[in-house]
């Protein structure tokens, strides 16, 4: 019985507060698409396992449903234009389903 | 003595049979493939178990209707001595869809012949139990979803699920589930008790099955893996592990040496979490609320240091079919071994709290006894076979990544209760922060990656790896352009679910909970 308490004395609390500090350096959170490099060859849109990217093929969008992404990090990974990357951030939350769906435009002319 | 080649062991192996073998093949280094007629099943599969101690692997029931005319029976043995795997191979044709059952002979058999009914509508002739497996009563009978020409959905009609009916008054009925006051995941429980004493236990399980080996026919091989990862929580890693290697076995690839090594200390890594998470968990079944915190503490610290490691608390996104998606910098492998050390020395401590503490010590000893010849019986894997006697550790049987290189012990106790399962956790851990120091001593330098050549359609393929709970295999068949044309995925605990509720008769029902988390099987990947 001593040596439990001694030891929950010992390891004190652990708990921490939100909001916590930012993520690893590692850790790949909510993709961010730089419209001005993407050339909308949509190499992202076959790549991701889910279903997240998509392209409407009337007009040069490249369309992001934030909700289905898995974070696997392919698209970042296979964009030869360094368009996509992975940033840190954690806190996707939203209200409304609607704000998950990014519709960036892109300047690219392979798109259409 | 004259050293025999393997091939020659094989053939003696398989001499009794001799005529019965329509044909056999050698198809990879470690598997002999033998084509059978249908009515020796029984006979062939009981010689290889019973009387050459092979053990039921996995196995598989195929749509071969498109290329080969018929469905197709894949029973899988490992012959852990030397260190291969016999496949028997049956052609069943579509007319006269029957074959008989092997499971009086192999009780391991049961739910892969149940399972085989349900999704294939093949049906295992002199099976003793025909009640549906992984469709429920609901669904209907002449549907079968995992055949080539099934169209869905379909209707669900009245049940026709039946349970155990009891004659004598004083039993009591208690079913649990599916729902359950905890954050376990569903899975229903009828408990038929006499007083506080259990008599019979019945679980009914497969509540969220996912039909992940239908989804992921036809999927290109890259994104299946990413379905193969996500195929459980907790054993993520050994998922995208296993397919991987199924896929370079079918590819026929050698990974550079620095991605088997760093496949090995992921793997170990994810051992680890997982293992002193269900240190603590185990606390939870005798309310010793001290244990359950502590274990909770070290786990976040090992999944904190995955995090830094891979971006990943679960360990995803950094297995690539070939190799690794990314490399470790020399500071982040340096961390390992600081973050090991640390919780090294916390977690002997945990561990000689619980084991101090009369109360756990009762409740643990002689509780949920699985004997040897249960586990051997129904082919159980991992801490439960390991814990009941039954050496079988895959990671030493049929080395894998870079197992070959380093040295551990395998954890082995006799007693089968829930002690026994406590203390080959424990002794798991100390192996795994062993092999842990091997491999970053031993780390050599270089790529991580090969590319994967075209792969022939129809070709098949195994992979295994040892995750946390046991080993789990995935069978793949590659079909035509480069996607998956059957994926049969067999976890640790589809292996090891049959056996829990043998293992209660007799405890009290309290004592169900502690049973159940010192199994610690996870509901998701035997559900798939």
């Amino acid at each position: 019985m001593f040596e439990i308490l001694r030891k929950i004395w010992q390891t004190g609390t652990v708990t921490k507060r939100q909001p916590l500090a930012e993520a690893a350096g590692k850790y790949r959170g909510k993709i961010e698409l730089d419209a001005a490099k993407c050339n909308g060859c949509r190499d992202c849109v076959g790549i991701c396992p889910s279903g997240a990217l998509s392209g409407s093929s009337d007009r040069p969008q490249i369309i992001i449903e934030h909700h289905k992404c898995v974070f696997c990090g392919s698209c970042a990974d296979n964009c030869e234009q360094r368009a996509i990357k992975m940033t840190n951030q954690c806190y996707l939350e939203a209200k409304d389903k609607q704000d998950l769906i990014a519709r960036i435009e892109v300047s690219g002319e392979k798109c259409g | 003595m004259i050293q025999l080649t393997k091939k020659q062991v094989v053939t003696r192996l398989l001499q009794a049979l001799g005529k019965k073998i329509v044909s056999s093949t050698l198809i990879r280094e470690h598997e002999t493939e033998i084509v059978i007629e249908k009515t020796y099943l029984p006979e062939v599969c009981s010689y290889l178990v019973n009387e050459k101690q092979g053990r039921l692997f996995t196995m598989v029931g195929n749509d071969e209707r498109q290329h080969l005319g018929s469905f197709v029976l894949y029973y899988v043995f490992s012959f852990d001595q030397i260190d291969h795997f016999i496949t028997v191979k049956t052609l069943i044709d579509e007319a006269d869809p029957v074959f008989p059952s092997i499971s009086v002979q192999v009780p391991a058999a049961n739910w892969y012949e149940r399972e085989v009914k349900d999704l294939l509508g093949l049906r295992a002739l002199g099976h003793p139990d025909r009640r549906p497996l992984v469709l429920h009563g609901d669904w209907p009978e002449d549907q079968y979803p995992l055949r080539k020409d099934f169209q869905g959905p379909v209707a669900r009609q009245s049940d026709r699920e039946t349970t155990m009916q009891y004659e004598g008054r004083d039993v009591t009925e208690i079913p649990v589930g599916p729902i359950h006051a905890g954050i376990i995941e569903p899975g229903h429980f009828r408990f038929g008790a006499v007083g506080d004493t259990v008599l019979h236990l019945e679980a009914k399980l497969f509540y969220t099955h996912r039909g992940i080996e239908k989804s992921s026919e036809g999927l290109p091989l890259s994104k299946a893996l990413f379905t193969a990862e996500r195929i459980c929580g907790v054993c993520a890693l050994s998922h995208a592990v296993a397919f991987a290697q199924a896929v370079e076995s079918a590819a026929q690839v050698t990974l550079p040496p620095r991605a088997l090594y760093l496949r090995t200390l992921l793997l170990e890594l994810e051992r680890l979490y997982n293992h002193i998470g269900d240190i603590g968990n185990m606390c939870a079944g005798f309310g010793f609320a001290v244990g359950i915190s502590h274990g909770a503490r070290l786990r976040e610290q090992l999944q904190q240091l995955n995090e830094q490691l891979v971006g990943h608390r679960f360990l995803r996104g950094v297995i690539a079919l070939g190799g690794l998606r990314f490399d470790l910098a020399p500071a982040e492998i340096r961390s390992v071994s600081d973050v090991l050390s640390q919780v090294e020395a916390d977690f002997d401590q945990l561990v000689e709290i619980i084991l101090s503490h009369e109360i756990a010590m009762d409740r643990m000893a002689t509780t949920g006894v699985l004997s040897l010849e249960q586990a051997v019986d129904l082919a159980v894997v991992g801490v439960a076979a390991r814990a009941s006697g039954h050496s079988v550790d895959i990671r030493r049987d049929h080395p894998y990544a870079a197992y070959r290189q380093v040295e551990f012990p395998v954890a082995l106790q006799t007693a089968g209760d829930v002690l026994a399962r406590f203390n080959v956790r424990v002794a798991e851990v100390k192996s795994s922060l062993l092999m842990i120091q091997q491999v970053i001593e031993q780390l050599p330098s270089g790529a991580i990656a090969v590319p994967i050549p075209a792969i022939k359609p129809y070709t098949q393929a195994m992979g295994w790896a040892e995750s946390p709970r046991g080993e789990v295999c995935h069978w793949l068949m590659v079909g035509p352009e480069q996607t998956v044309f059957r994926y049969r995925i067999r976890s640790a605990a589809y292996s090891n679910w049959p056996a829990v509720p043998l293992t209660v008769p007799g405890n009290i029902v309290p004592d169900f909970p502690l049973i159940n988390k010192s199994f610690e099987l996870c509901y998701s990947c035997c559900d798939r």
